[in-house]
């Protein structure tokens, strides 16, 4: 599939026949079977998107959503509408898996100098830094990332450390009902009251 | 007799394991050599620069013949200090390989004019009496002889971009004295360089390289991202895992 430039088309969203899976953000790890999405022309992905600007497909279209290694090189007031948006493109109970590297883990191996690798350990927190966008710049911890795909709608939300990167953490989330805050809830029952 | 000014630079605080070696080496200092006098010198939170140009000016001030610089994270073998004198040598270290990934030897031989490289092939060099003569070494642990600060200018230890300070004393020793001073590694009191928690030393440096070699720690810069890595992913979750 030869890729083509979201952003030749604004104001169009795609909408897919049958639910999709994406991979986004793939880099050069593109998997078979998905969508293999990226924001650099140079990785030959499938569709070019730069996520920081939405995502291009109508509500309730993807099946399923893979982000491996890409979060915490978002800065971080872009996260909430990019959750938003996850959840907006899945269909009800589709997928979302997230990996990064947690915070905690990597800055404890830093500071013991666990294995002697002090250098590895930096650039755990702060990315290898070889070009732009290979920087981290959020930092990720995975109570609070949870905490927030729980408000953004997304249930039975796990994680786990990955098995050969244990310093990684991988999320797992299914889209739920959309989230109602408490004065959501107080209004709905204002209203039925009133009737 | 001889008048010997002892270093260690401790930084923050001193693991036990090394507290208890380092014990052990004053107890010998003062059982074997009773003739030789020290002065210990412990600075506390100096850079290790300035802790080395400090005990560089306690030592000339005090007339020593020699400083024993010994690192808060080295574990020694009982009785270094007497096999450094025995060495014979301008600058002589207790064998140690750098605490870190991939345990690079803490010494250097010459490749070619004005470049060196890490002796890592030093088991090929050892001669008769378990002595290594090489172009620089690190001083985590090492005797040099006072006398070489009165050939050089202050300040004798400096660090910078290019090299540690340790190796800057012995380059700058070689662009003075050339050949005429004589830079050991003494194998016969290798150390422990503690490493978290395993020191690394002589005995177990191989089985850590392939250790890390092996480890996705030191191979992997986290490109493989791919089906393998969904997989695996996927798995996980089929055991028991943190839920939300």
């Amino acid at each position: 599939m030869q890729a083509s430039l979201f952003e030749s088309i604004p104001c169009q969203l795609i909408n897919n026949s049958m639910p999709i899976k994406i991979n986004l953000a793939c880099g050069n790890n593109k998997i078979d079977g998905y969508l293999n999405v990226d924001s650099e022309l140079t990785n030959n992905p499938d569709l070019i998107v730069d996520v920081r600007k939405g995502l291009p497909w109508v509500d309730n279209s993807v099946e399923e959503i893979l982000f491996f290694h890409a979060i915490e090189h978002i800065e971080e007031k872009f996260h909430q509408a990019l959750f938003d948006e996850f959840w907006r493109v899945l269909i009800p109970e589709g997928l979302l898996l997230i990996s990064y590297p947690e915070f905690e883990k990597c800055a404890l191996n830093y500071l013991g100098n666990y294995r002697g690798m002090r250098e590895f350990w930096k650039n755990t927190i702060y990315g290898l830094q070889r070009y732009p966008g290979d920087y981290h710049v959020a930092l990720m911890d995975s109570d609070v990332l949870g905490e927030k795909l729980l408000e953004t709608g997304f249930k039975n939300i796990e994680w786990k450390a990955e098995v050969f990167e244990p310093y990684n953490s991988i999320m797992k989330a299914e889209k739920g009902p959309a989230y109602r805050s408490y004065e959501d809830l107080l209004r709905e029952n204002m209203s039925s009251f009133e009737n | 007799m001889s008048k010997v000014l002892v270093s260690v630079n401790i930084l923050d605080n001193v693991n036990a394991q090394v507290y208890g070696s380092h014990c052990q080496e004053w107890f010998r200092l003062g059982r074997t050599c009773p003739n030789d006098e020290f002065i210990l010198f412990h600075p506390n939170r100096f850079s290790i620069d300035n802790a080395r140009n400090q005990a560089a000016t306690y030592a000339l001030m005090y007339e020593c013949d020699y400083i024993y610089f010994i690192d808060d994270d080295m574990i020694l073998t009982p009785n270094t200090y007497k096999s450094l004198r025995n060495a014979d040598a301008d600058i002589a270290q207790a064998l140690t390989f750098i605490r870190a990934y991939p345990f690079n030897c803490m010494a250097f031989k010459k490749t070619e004019p004005g470049k060196m490289d890490y002796f890592n092939d030093y088991t090929e060099h050892i001669n008769d009496q378990g002595l290594i003569e090489c172009e620089a070494v690190g001083f985590a642990c090492v005797l040099i002889r006072v006398e070489l600060l009165r050939k050089i200018q202050a300040p004798y230890f400096v660090t910078s971009a290019g090299t540690t300070e340790d190796v800057y004393f012995c380059i700058k020793l070689r662009q003075k004295l050339g050949s005429d001073v004589r830079i050991v590694v003494d194998t016969k009191c290798p150390t422990g360089h503690l490493l978290h928690p395993q020191a690394i030393s002589a005995h177990n440096r191989n089985e850590m390289l392939e250790h890390y070699a092996t480890a996705d720690y030191a191979s992997n810069n986290g490109n493989d991202r791919g089906k393998e890595y969904l997989d695996q992913c996927k798995q996980v979750f089929l055991n028991q895992s943190h839920v939300s």
